[in-house]
């Protein structure tokens, strides 16, 4: 498998917090899927952050797709696609305009842009509505939508924030589907979320952190294996991050 | 260019949905030049240049009735009304009417005979004075003249005693001129020597000099209230820019903008251009408003001279529409939520504008207030205004204006920049 991301001993210490975000953090990242597992504070969108080029101030050694961060972070913009948690929407446009104006950022031919908007509002559902304000969407179609917007330029790497936050039953298994179909068809996906079902139904590998380190890493089944007692990702998740409240 | 050409399509789309928005930016500030030049007009007529009604009604008819008429006519500060709408000369008893009434403010009455009283009077005066004259014996009668003004009892104690005053000097000038031809017939009368009559010009005159700013002319309701409110109105989007900053914040979108290749200043850029843009659509429609609409209701027209005024105002009003979306992103980039934006933008613009002499204008606030307004970029935008509408100065010469809003605009933005910059990090 290769290798799209290497982080070697990255440090993010916020100003005003004494406790780092990431502590001295080191994670090479395969194709394929991976989910990025952590309980809140963990440091996950830390890292999402930094691979995005959000944060640019950080010590030690990242390298995306062999450009290093954050130096070459225009290079591999054009790479990688971003869905965040929130619905990064703008509720007054429609499905189309939003779709328009977030693919229009990235620097490529607008007859693929307007192609790739049409095939992924059909294979989600939402051709029909698609000339309908965002305000007038279900939570689940907003998600759908807000998914589309970061894979109309044919990301390289795509990084979901917890994409099926607050979403039906109906809605997850469609974006769920259409992922595994996205990853299957080579598109790499770096997955964060809290559903450990969801986790273990679309991601090939997981890593786990918490405290801003890394505290497991390897293909699902080998990690279930790996613990006694241990059915499924969510009771490998619990045994290392223990049962204690994170708020 | 193309990326701009995208967040400036995805802009102006979102500004043309947001109804409440459009409605603030354009209804507000159109209801406010309306209401408040109605509201103000009086108000500025008294102490502006503004002509005000006279009713004159001269029983007269001889050289003291038409010389007061000729004078108040000939200040500019009187608006002599002599004929009802019916087209008639007002009678005495129509003009204590209409000031009773409250049609006008001022009534005028110069009674009957008032030269020819005044020329009995000079008459016998000369006989006492010089009694060698052959002439008819010195009568003992007492001549009287009374000249009636009917003020509305809303009128200032100031201005009625100013009035007053001002139609007694012209009557006490009038009596001179006619004491001197009369002495100068009686003593061509008795030396017998042609005069050339000439009434002596006066030796000292009292002028007026401009000690301040506003001195030397000052703005009628309307050319205060159009510039106020088109200031008032462009500062004031602050509310839907700050918002819309803030919103993008906090909903995801500017973390995903950020993430792309386009550069986040165009974000900027495209804001900057379509409020700025926004603005000189405001300020040409008010200045519409002024010049067509506000006339309709009896209100003062906004003068416009010429073509070239018109683009020295959508030239400074760009430099008002960068201190504004400025001061926007600034309010937008510190502010933590919508609602906080809110209301801090919109009291903070309220206050600037208080400061700024937009409400009141900065020619009657006391000398603290006076200075205090200087550090409002309100102040420096309507200071140009004034130039332009009042002075008819061109935009080149509203440098100083021009160069404190720039340095606003730059400013902000950099405030911003940093702000944003330390709050990543």
């Amino acid at each position: 498998m290769t290798e799209i991301i290497n982080i070697k001993n990255v440090n993010k210490v916020y100003k005003g917090n004494n406790t780092p975000a990431l502590n001295n953090f080191s994670l090479a990242i395969n194709e394929g899927v991976t989910g990025i597992l952590g309980p809140n504070g963990a440091g996950k969108t830390t890292l999402i952050h930094i691979i995005t080029g959000l944060i640019k101030d950080f010590k030690g050694e990242l390298k995306c797709f062999d450009y290093k961060l954050p130096q070459k972070i225009n290079k591999l913009k054009p790479l990688i696609g971003i869905v965040p948690q929130e619905i990064a929407l703008y509720e007054e446009l429609t499905a189309v305009e939003n779709l328009k104006f977030f693919g229009s950022l990235y620097k490529i031919d607008k007859k693929i842009i307007s192609q790739n908007i049409e095939n992924y509002l059909t294979e989600l559902g939402l051709y029909n509505r698609r000339n309908d304000k965002i305000k007038s969407y279900s939570g689940g179609m907003k998600r759908r939508i807000n998914i589309i917007c970061g894979m109309l330029h044919e990301p390289n790497l795509l990084l979901l924030d917890e994409p099926t936050v607050g979403v039906d039953v109906q809605s997850k298994k469609v974006i769920l589907d259409f992922l595994k179909t996205l990853s299957k068809k080579g598109t790499n996906i770096i997955y964060t979320s809290h559903l450990m079902e969801d986790v273990q139904f679309l991601c090939d590998t997981v890593s786990i952190i918490d405290n801003g380190k890394l505290i497991e890493s390897g293909k699902i089944d080998d990690l279930i294996s790996k613990y006694d007692n241990c059915n499924n990702l969510e009771d490998v998740f619990v045994h290392l991050t223990g049962k204690a409240l994170r708020d | 260019m193309r990326g701009l050409l995208n967040i400036l399509t995805k802009d102006v789309l979102l500004i043309l949905r947001d109804r409440i928005g459009l409605a603030l930016l354009f209804i507000m500030p159109i209801s406010l030049v309306v209401i408040m030049t109605l509201l103000q007009d009086s108000t500025f007529k008294a102490f502006t240049n503004e002509s005000i009604e006279i009713v004159i009604v001269d029983n007269d008819k001889d050289i003291v009735g038409q010389g007061i008429i000729n004078v108040l006519d000939s200040s500019d500060v009187f608006k002599i009304i002599r004929i009802n709408n019916q087209g008639d000369t007002i009678t005495s008893e129509q003009a204590r009417k209409l000031v009773y009434d409250g049609v006008y403010k001022m009534v005028l009455i110069i009674p009957e005979k008032t030269t020819r009283t005044i020329r009995r009077l000079i008459s016998k005066e000369i006989k006492v004075q010089m009694p060698s004259l052959k002439s008819t014996k010195i009568n003992n009668r007492k001549y009287n003249s009374e000249i009636e003004i009917y003020f509305d009892p809303i009128m200032k104690e100031s201005f009625k005693m100013a009035i007053k005053s001002s139609v007694r000097e012209i009557i006490a000038r009038l009596q001179t001129q006619l004491v001197f031809k009369s002495y100068t017939k009686t003593i061509k009368k008795i030396t017998g020597r042609k005069n050339d009559n000439l009434f002596p010009q006066d030796v000292v005159t009292v002028s007026e000099k401009p000690v301040g700013k506003f001195v030397d002319k000052l703005p009628t309701s309307t050319q205060h209230n159009v510039p106020a409110w088109t200031v008032f109105a462009i500062f004031f989007i602050v509310i839907p820019l700050s918002v819309q900053v803030i919103a993008e914040k906090n909903n995801g979108t500017l973390f995903r903008i950020k993430t792309t290749p386009t550069p986040y200043y165009l974000l900027m850029v495209s804001k900057i251009i379509i409020f700025t843009t926004i603005a000189v659509v405001q300020s040409v429609i008010l200045v519409g408003i002024g010049v067509y609409v506000l006339p309709l209701l009896d209100l003062p027209t906004l003068f416009i001279s010429n073509f070239y005024q018109i683009i020295d105002i959508i030239v400074f009003t760009l430099f008002i529409g960068l201190a504004a979306t400025g001061y926007s992103v600034l309010i937008g980039t510190v502010a933590k939520n919508q609602h906080q934006a809110a209301i801090f933008g919109s009291l903070s613009v309220v206050i600037l504008a208080a400061i700024g002499g937009i409400w009141v204008p900065i020619y009657i606030m006391n000398d603290f207030m006076l200075a205090l307004s200087n550090i409002s970029p309100l102040n420096w935008s309507i200071s140009g205004y004034y130039d332009i509408f009042l002075r008819n100065q061109n935009v080149l010469s509203l440098y100083p204006e021009i160069i404190k809003l720039t340095l606003f605009f730059v400013v902000s933005l950099i405030i911003s920049a940093i702000y944003e910059k330390r709050k990543i990090v």
